[in-house]
């Protein structure tokens, strides 16, 4: 008896140290979440660390002479979406990460606003500059939309910007460091736009083209053929040339004599695209001539590729029918000029009728081709077919590679010396009022194509290809490599065709899927029937 | 060690001597691999070299296989009676349980390196994939891995039926995988701030998603580490309480 209340002491104890083991644990547990939380780190495995701050970052955030406050702003009903929780968190993260970068100069205020329980508060960020955007919230029953608030103040001496709704991690940093740029650099970079084709303009055709640069540069000028361009323009990016005149070229010519850069995009032939069809005739465009002068020459061909184009969709009826289209070239990752800043890192870009490109052994040595099309390409030089029906079958052998862009860097002889300026037919009142010099250095970008920025064609790889571009134009090279950190795809296009991606597939999925199974299931059965094997042996063994 | 290593060959061995190994490993590649390929807009469907969309699927799919795999780890013994003999054997109770995670890990394991063909073979024929972030995706999966396996091994402990321990260890990763999930579908008062960061915080798939994106955060690491400890002393002491009666 006493033996067993002994016994039964000995358990009560036992159980009394197992609940305070159990819950010093538990506390050890808390501090241990409160001190992880306090001291952690994180390693970015992705491919050119898409989730960590880079080395431009870190540069940008040395040249700062005074204190940067850094205000994020979200509200707590974007907390509650998973999706833009994660964002948040990611925001919160890389925000810390500027703050430490920043070496004492970055203030970073990280703020949960809600506009249920402080309406004044959002109201004045919104008055600052902060938009609200709607999240989709998939509830039991149905879906319903609430406003979410995640944004930016910036405030350095006594200027101030706004990234008004961060709702994608997605170049996160490249549009932090843009807006941390504009603010800390004295000298305010102006950049033009000249758009020069028939029937097209910047605020329609062009449009994405004016957005993309107006949110880099503060100061974008919109020109049109027949006006100057403005002195304290430093980069040029033409759209097209059929409705420049001389004065237009003459105009160009010296802006690049007197260190102005240029991006041109224009085709070696004029498509026209009517109720009739789509027809097209050599392009009789001045600046197709200004650049041969210089050594680059766009060709007024037209360039089809047989492995790698963007199909052309049709209805027919209820379905949309993809046709073989080889006329609108698909670039792919392995025809980038991998030794360029502008293309090194991009994945794919898509050329709709373009013209191919060459360059004059003269200035060979100063031309850079930034990309071509696969080995199975040919051009059409003359008679043009840009209809369905010619290519659905591939009719043209396609037996080499085509350039379509190069980069220009080096001197350059005027078009123009001897010759004087000519008049401006379009706008008498407008003469040149520059300097006119014989030579120049300069920096030129030229794609033998002028649709792939057109709002129809142009996608994220065509206008992040025309903003590396300018940036590489305008000597400014360090946010190229963050932009691209905003590229996450990889696309899946070593297969020399469809038909051998679609084999490959079948490959894949069988082998992963099925075969796999199959091997285990094979090798369960094996192993059962030695097994039952050596059962059996040692069974017989004993009888 | 070598006694870990005497119960893990023995658990490994059980598990391929019955039929649970290959059922297992072969739906565990059967199901998620026809739902990444045909109908989560898989790396097919988007030609894109990502494998981020079956491993944004992995905390689910881990919902059912695991509690499938390890129902029996300590319901089965007892049911069966051999937990009995199991320690009569010159082992510790820290070192069976060892040998039977690990034993449970390595089956899991086997399963993840086989869906590594996928990117392996997509990267051969089709386009280039980001191997860093590859690395961190199942690196990332085997310390999921780990903490279910370590919930599921205290929940078994717990029961004599497999039935039980199957459907108790379900509905417990379910809860804590989708918890993290719930403040997006249901409205907190404010004085329940708290609650809804505890949700998001503790659940199992929030802290997955930095590893399926490419980042390996100390974070999310010694989360997964704490929750496998914890279930790890939670199971030593369901298996000590056996001596309390």
């Amino acid at each position: 008896m006493g033996l067993k209340m002994k016994n039964i002491g000995e358990v009560k104890t036992k159980n009394i140290y197992s609940w305070l083991i159990f819950g010093l644990i538990i506390l050890n547990i808390v501090a241990f979440i409160f001190l992880a939380n306090k001291l952690y780190f994180r390693i970015d495995l992705t491919e050119g660390q898409k989730y960590s701050i880079g080395k431009p970052t870190v540069d940008l955030l040395k040249q700062l002479n005074d204190p940067l406050i850094i205000e994020y702003y979200y509200n707590d009903k974007a907390k509650e979406v998973s999706e833009m929780a994660l964002i948040i968190q990611y925001i919160e993260d890389m925000l810390k990460e500027y703050e430490s970068a920043g070496r004492g100069k970055v203030n970073v205020l990280i703020k949960e606003v809600s506009y249920e329980k402080k309406p004044q508060e959002t109201a004045e960020l919104e008055e600052q500059g902060l938009q609200p955007f709607s999240l989709s919230e998939s509830g039991q029953t149905e879906s319903k939309s609430l406003l979410g608030l995640s944004g930016i103040i910036l405030k350095y001496k006594k200027d101030q910007k706004v990234l008004s709704a961060v709702y994608s991690d997605m170049g996160f940093e490249f549009r932090l460091d843009v807006e941390i740029k504009k603010l800390i650099s004295s000298e305010k970079e102006s950049i033009a736009i000249l758009t020069a084709s028939e029937n097209k303009n910047i605020y329609k055709e062009y449009q994405y083209v004016r957005q993309v640069a107006e949110k880099e540069y503060s100061d974008v000028r919109v020109m049109d053929p027949g006006t100057n361009i403005p002195k304290e323009v430093s980069t040029i990016i033409i759209l097209g040339g059929d409705t420049l005149t001389d004065y237009d070229i003459f105009q160009i010519d010296q802006f690049l004599m007197n260190g102005g850069k240029a991006f041109v995009a224009l085709n070696g032939l004029t498509v026209e695209i009517q109720q009739q069809g789509i027809f097209a005739l050599p392009s009789s465009s001045k600046l197709l001539t200004l650049l041969e002068s210089y050594g680059i020459k766009v060709n007024k061909d037209l360039v089809g590729d047989n492995d790698s184009y963007n199909p052309l969709p049709q209805r027919q009826g209820l379905f949309v029918q993809q046709n073989r289209y080889p006329i609108w070239p698909k670039i792919k990752s392995t025809n980038f000029n991998k030794k360029n800043a502008i293309v090194d890192k991009l994945e794919g870009l898509n050329i709709f009728w373009g013209s191919s490109i060459d360059a004059d052994d003269k200035i060979k040595s100063q031309v850079e081709f930034l990309f071509k099309t696969t080995d199975k390409s040919w051009v059409q030089k003359q008679d043009y077919k840009l209809d369905i029906e010619t290519y659905k079958y591939p009719m043209q052998e396609g037996v080499k590679s085509y350039n379509l862009a190069c980069a220009f860097s080096g001197n350059l002889n005027s078009f123009f010396t001897g010759k004087d300026v000519p008049k401006n037919e379009k706008n008498s009142t407008v003469t040149y009022e520059g300097s006119r010099l014989d030579k120049g250095n300069t920096k030129i970008v030229v794609v033998a194509n002028e649709f792939f920025l057109q709002s129809d064609f142009a996608g994220n790889d065509e206008l992040l290809f025309l903003m590396n571009s300018v940036d590489w134009l305008s000597k400014d090279q360090s946010l190229i490599s963050i932009r691209n950190k905003g590229k996450f795809t990889k696309p899946l296009d070593k297969a020399i065709n469809q038909q051998q991606t679609d084999f490959f597939k079948t490959i894949i999925i069988g082998f992963t899927t099925f075969f796999i199974p199959v091997i285990f299931i094979a090798f369960g059965i094996i192993l059962n029937l030695r097994r039952k094997i050596r059962d059996k042996k040692l069974k017989e063994s004993f009888l | 060690m070598g006694r870990i290593y005497a119960i893990y060959k023995k658990e490994l061995g059980s598990f391929f001597y019955s039929s649970i190994a290959y059922v297992f490993l072969v739906l565990f590649i059967l199901i998620p691999n026809i739902m990444f390929f045909y109908f989560f807009g898989g790396i097919f469907k988007e030609d894109l070299a990502s494998m981020r969309r079956f491993f944004m699927m992995l905390p689910f799919v881990f919902i059912v296989f695991i509690p499938g795999l390890t129902m029996g780890s300590w319901a089965k013994e007892k049911n069966s009676g051999t937990i009995e003999l199991l320690f009569t054997f010159p082992v510790s109770d820290f070192e069976v349980l060892i040998g039977k995670f690990l034993a449970s890990l390595t089956i899991v394991a086997t399963a993840l390196v086989s869906t590594l063909f996928i990117p392996l073979l997509t990267h051969i024929m089709l386009g280039s994939f980001d191997w860093g972030q590859i690395f961190s995706q199942y690196f990332g999966a085997l310390l999921l891995a780990c903490s279910y396996i370590a919930i599921t091994f205290f929940i078994s402990s717990l029961t004599m039926e497999l039935i039980d321990a199957f459907l108790l260890s379900a509905s417990i990763l379910l809860l804590l995988t989708v918890i993290g999930y719930l403040p997006s579908v249901t409205q907190f008062p404010a004085w329940l701030d708290w609650v809804k960061y505890t949700f998001i915080n503790t659940s199992l798939s929030t802290h997955f998603s930095n590893f399926s994106k490419g980042v390996i955060d100390s974070r999310d690491v010694l989360y997964y580490a704490g929750v496998t400890l914890v279930f790890f002393y939670l199971n030593l002491r369901s298996l000590e309480s056996r001596k309390w009666g």
